[in-house]
This record gives C-alpha cells, structure tokens and sequence, in this order.
C-alpha cells in the first residue's frame, strides 16, 4: 500500500493529466477515512465525500451478493449535470475517489489518467 | 468509551496514543493534525514535556450510516504521570503505542509496554492495540521483528512511521480507526453501544474532568490512607508520609514560626533537578499549595495530593550560590542512587522573610533560599501487606505475604549493602511494576554513607532475616489479623502451599511462626 507521500504525488500526475480536476482521495473502505488528499477547490468537503462512497461501494457489495454475481466491482462513474465523479478500487481494503468539472474533461480522460497513475498505489 | 451522540447522530470514538517519554507521541499528533487539518489542544507543558495530554478532535468516516468522531489523545509518557496515563487508557477504544525505534529506548519501551498490557486486562470488551515504530529514519533504529520480539506480541500491529517527518503517521491513525470500529461492532452487536450526549466533548472539557477526578481520588486516597477509613493505628498513619529516617515515628510541629514559602514551578533554570522532569513534579506538587510545618529536628515539611516536601533545617543559604552549591552535592548524590529512589525532585527555592521568628535560623540571619526534596507519594511493601489483608482469599494472602517476605529481605541485600541507607523496612520500600525495588522516603540531608550502625545486619544471615521480618512484619500481622476477619489456620495452610510451590520452605517457617505469635 502507498504511502501518503507516494498517493499524493500519483494524484498531482492524475491531477495534471485532467482537466477541470476538483479533487482526489485515497480512501479505507471500512472506515471511511481518507488516507490521502489532494484537492484543488478548498470548498469541496473531500472528507465527507470520500465518507459517503465508501457506503455506496459497501452497498454494490451486498448488491452483487444479493444478486449472486461471481463478478467482482472494479470501479463507479458517475455522471453529474456538472461534474464527474469516479470511485476505482485499489486492492481490497481502499479506493481512489477523484472529481473533475464536466465542462473541461470527460469519462474517457478521467477514467484513462486513473487507470494509467493508480499502479503507483500497489 | 465509544457512544452515539444522539444530538448529532454521530459515532464518537476514543483513540489514544501511548508509550514512554519522548517516543514521539506529542510529534505523531501534531502531525495527524496538520495532515488532517484540525487543530491540536495541549492541556499543560513543561519545558515541551506533557503534563496532562494533547488533543485533536477529527470527524471522517462513517460507520453503519453514522458520521464517526474520532477524540485523539495523546497521553504524558514520563514515569511520574503513571496515574494520569492509566486514566486516560482506561477510556480508549483503541491504543496506538508509540514505539521508540532505537535500541537504547527499548528498556523504556518495554516499562511502558507493561502498564498498557495492565490497562488491557481489565478492559472489557477489549481494545486493540497498534505498535507505532516510530523514528524509523534514525540509523539507530532497530528491525521490527526484533521490536515485535522484545514486545513480547507476536500478533501486534505494527506500523512504521517518523513522527518528525509526517511520514505513516496517517496511515497508522487510520488502522487504529478500522481496530476501534471492530471493538464498536461488538457493542453494536450485543446492543451495548451507548446512545448518550458524550459528557466529554472537547479538550477543555477533559482537563477539567481529569483535574476533578484526580482531586476526588486524591481525597479518597486521604481518607482511606489517613482519616475515616483507615485501620490503621495513628503512628503507622503517619509512617505513610516518607518522613524518615525513623519509621512509624511520630512528627510533631516544634516551633510556631511563619513557614517558608513553598517552592513553585516558576523557579529558575539551574535551580531543579533532574532539569527538565524535576520542573514537571514541581508543577504537580505544588499545583495544590501544601500546607507546611515545622517538624521534629526542626525541618519544613508539607503534603500536597500525592506529593510530601521537606526542606531541613540546616539546608538554607543566604545567597543563591551556595544554595546552587548544596543542591549539585545532593543531586549528585542522589544520581548515583537514582535507581533506587522513587520518583523524586531536588528544587531551591527563594524563602519569602518572614514576619515570625526566624532567629533560630543560621546566624541569626533572615535565610533568603531553601532547598527541598519533593517525593512522589508511592505505595510501600506495609500498604501492599495492608491490602492483601483487606482484600485478597486466604490463597492469594499466602502467596502475597511470601512476596513481601522475599522482597524486604532482598532489599536488606541490595539497597543496604553498599550501606548507603541507614534504614530500609517495609514502610520505606516499594516495588514499581517492573519488580524493582525503590526507597520511598526523603533521604538524609546531606546523604553521607553511614557509618556501620548496630542495626545492620548480623553475621548470620537467617538470624537476621528472622529479626527484621519479626521486628517489622510481625507488628503488621497482629494489627491486620485483630482488625479483618481472617482465620489464622486457613492463612497458615494456604502460606505453607506457596512456601511448597516456591521452594521457600524457610521462609514459609519463620512466616507462620510471625502468624501464631500474632
């Protein structure tokens, strides 16, 4: 697992590889706590935030065992009227949540920048 | 401790970080709370040591839908501040122990290891521990399996972090955080998580309950120890002040002059020793004014909490210098002893002129510096005895009586040997957790060795082991066995159990003969 020093320099390339990023975390998915920030609008309650999806990933858990599904979850996209908002799992126990402004990037450049840094967190 | 505040719905838990002095607690939580974005509360330094605790209060995560909480404390490490650690402990929903990674601190380390491993068994249901390595970046530092080796635990968590460096200090709070979520499930599970308004909401609000609870136990110590409680006969009452050399001795105010003034923390540098914890026990002796008064041989004694102070009569000086002179002396003094004395601090002090008589002073002159000796009060072998009467099966008495037995003659050994001391007995020795033994009274002004005195002990060995437990042990046993309701053939059977057990067939003898004598 990285450190916190290494996730925020992954961030800083995500970060610099999208445009319109608003912000980005490292997350503990049983708690809920971030274990690494970056944000570039001081405004966006990343810790909340990052609380918040660490339950809506628990709740596709017990949904894909509800359905009997022998897939496992690799990320979330969501789309909002003006940002994007992606959850991609890192190992078992965390995940990166990262925002973006919808006006300036999109799925393919957000989910592509993830994709490519995130090696830097195993 | 951890609870749902049904005001604001949220999961609130306790995460305390502990371990010995200077392994880098106070460093760890400053930095938490620069990469978590919170502020930090320090309830009382001293010269950068922590008196009380730090504090950063935290709001992240969620737990079952519940916003979580998290109170992080940071407890005092040093020695004397035991008791404020353990209260502190004893509240935790998780512990991080922080590990200094040097080898030279390991012996601190494991000290300190031991009294959270205390903590741990009697909280219920448990709580985790995390293993902090910390000062990782030191060339010094040891591997971790060897730490985990000396900790004795090969199943702890443990992290690596440098404090100083900001470096793992996250990720270890945040493991800390998914361990106090475990201990939260099986409340959640038994249906014992409390749902109550957190009577402890910031660190103002801890101080102040810690500053009563330590009041409230200091007084509750005073009248069990000293008033209404005690079984104890007056003259032993007053043996529980370390007011030596005599033990049991009674002290009796001589004279009626105006006291001194009591030394503070304010003194100045180079006036207190050791330099740095000397200051902290001064600041706690004296939190609380003592009241003092002349003694017996003319001396300033006074008690405050868990504090006594003296300072002896011939021990004031005109002028700072020679007060300086004598406070070195002693300190060196007490230097080469000081792994035998219990906690304890020298400080000069500046002695307000009085408007009583002082005439009887030196010289006749008004002395302007005191110098005193603060002990920490600490229990002795008589209260451990006391205790076992009071509250141990007639097993566990004769088990315990045996301990007492072999450690009073184990000090006879090792602290008078050297001659040192004039006096050691049951109500000047204690036992620190760790099993070593210390002297708990005020030491001679100025500690000179004795010269060989007929007390000591006889060239035969037994004989004298036989006339110090019957001089000291066997006045304690009539007292306790005339005050408890303890039958004398179960406590003389279970005594020759233990004695069997440990191979001290011997001492067992002598100890069940103290027994039908009393």
């Amino acid at each position: 697992m990285a450190s916190e020093k290494e996730a925020i320099a992954v961030f800083e390339k995500i970060q610099a590889d999208v445009p319109g990023f608003i912000a980005a975390s490292l997350v503990d998915l049983d708690s809920g706590m971030t274990l690494a920030v970056k944000t570039a609008r001081p405004d966006f309650d990343l810790a909340a935030a990052s609380a918040f999806n660490s339950e809506i990933i628990k709740q596709k858990f017990k949904t894909i065992k509800a359905l009997n599904l022998k897939s496992s979850l690799e990320e979330v996209l969501f789309t909002l009227s003006d940002q994007i908002h992606m959850i991609r799992l890192v190992g078992t126990g965390s995940f990166i949540y990262l925002a973006a402004d919808k006006a300036a990037a999109n799925l393919a450049i957000v989910r592509s920048a993830v994709i490519r840094h995130m090696a830097g967190l195993s | 401790m951890a609870l749902v505040d049904p005001g604001t719905d949220q999961l609130v838990v306790r995460i305390v970080y502990d371990g010995p002095a200077y392994a880098g607690k106070s460093t760890s939580l400053r930095a938490l709370a620069s990469s978590l974005g919170g502020a930090i509360f320090s309830a009382g330094e001293a010269d950068g040591r922590t008196l009380y605790f730090d504090w950063v209060d935290y709001l992240g995560g969620r737990f079952e839908g519940m916003p979580i909480r998290c109170q992080i404390v940071a407890v005092p490490g040093q020695q004397v501040l035991v008791q404020r650690r353990r209260l502190l402990l004893e509240t935790a929903d998780v512990v991080v122990f922080v590990v200094d990674s040097r080898r030279a601190a390991l012996a601190e380390n494991l000290r300190a290891f031991a009294v959270l491993r205390d903590v741990m068994r009697r909280a219920s249901p448990p709580f985790a521990v995390v293993a902090q390595a910390n000062k990782r970046d030191l060339p010094e530092a040891i591997g971790l399996d060897e730490l985990r080796s000396a900790l004795g635990d090969g199943a702890l968590a443990m992290t690596e972090t440098s404090a100083e460096r900001g470096e793992g200090v996250r990720e270890t709070f945040v493991l800390a955080v998914r361990l106090a979520l475990d201990r939260v499930r099986e409340l959640w599970a038994s249906r014992t998580l409390p749902r109550v308004a957190p009577a402890i909401a910031d660190g103002a609000s801890l101080l102040a309950t810690m500053r009563a609870v330590e009041e409230g136990a200091a007084s509750t110590l005073v009248s069990v120890g000293l008033g209404g409680g005690d079984r104890r006969r007056p003259a032993e009452s007053a043996a529980a002040a370390p007011n030596g050399p005599e033990a049991g001795a009674e002290e009796m105010p001589v004279t009626a002059g105006a006291p001194p003034r009591a030394p503070d923390a304010s003194v100045p540098s180079g006036l207190v020793w050791p330099p740095v914890e000397g200051r902290v026990m001064v600041h706690e002796a004296t939190r609380i004014p003592p009241r003092l008064e002349r003694v017996r041989h003319g001396d300033w004694e006074g008690t405050s909490r868990d504090w006594h102070l003296r300072s002896p009569r011939e021990a004031s000086f005109f002028d700072v210098e020679e007060g300086r002179s004598a406070l070195v002396a002693w300190a060196r003094w007490h230097t080469a002893a000081a792994a035998r004395l219990s906690p304890r601090c020298l400080v000069l002090a500046r002695a307000t002129p009085s408007s009583g008589p002082s005439g009887e002073e030196a010289g006749g002159a008004r002395p302007v510096w005191r110098l005193w000796q603060v002990v920490q009060r600490a229990r002795t072998l008589a209260d451990d005895c006391r205790a076992l009467f009071a509250e141990a099966g007639d097993e566990a008495l004769g088990e315990g009586l045996l301990r007492v037995a072999e450690q009073r003659l184990r000090a006879e050994a090792e602290l008078r040997a050297g001659g040192w001391l004039q006096r050691v007995d049951l109500h000047s020795l204690g036992v620190s957790p760790s099993g070593e033994l210390s002297y708990t009274r005020f030491v001679p002004y100025p500690a000179v060795p004795p010269a060989r005195s007929p007390t000591q002990p006889e060239e035969d060995p037994a004989g004298g082991e036989v006339r110090i437990l019957r001089a000291e042990l066997a006045p304690l046993l009539r007292h306790e066995l005339a005050h408890t309701p303890r039958r004398v053939p179960g406590v003389l059977a279970a005594l020759h159990r233990a004695a069997a057990a440990h191979g001290a067939g011997a001492l067992g003898t002598v100890l069940q003969g103290l027994l039908l004598e009393a």
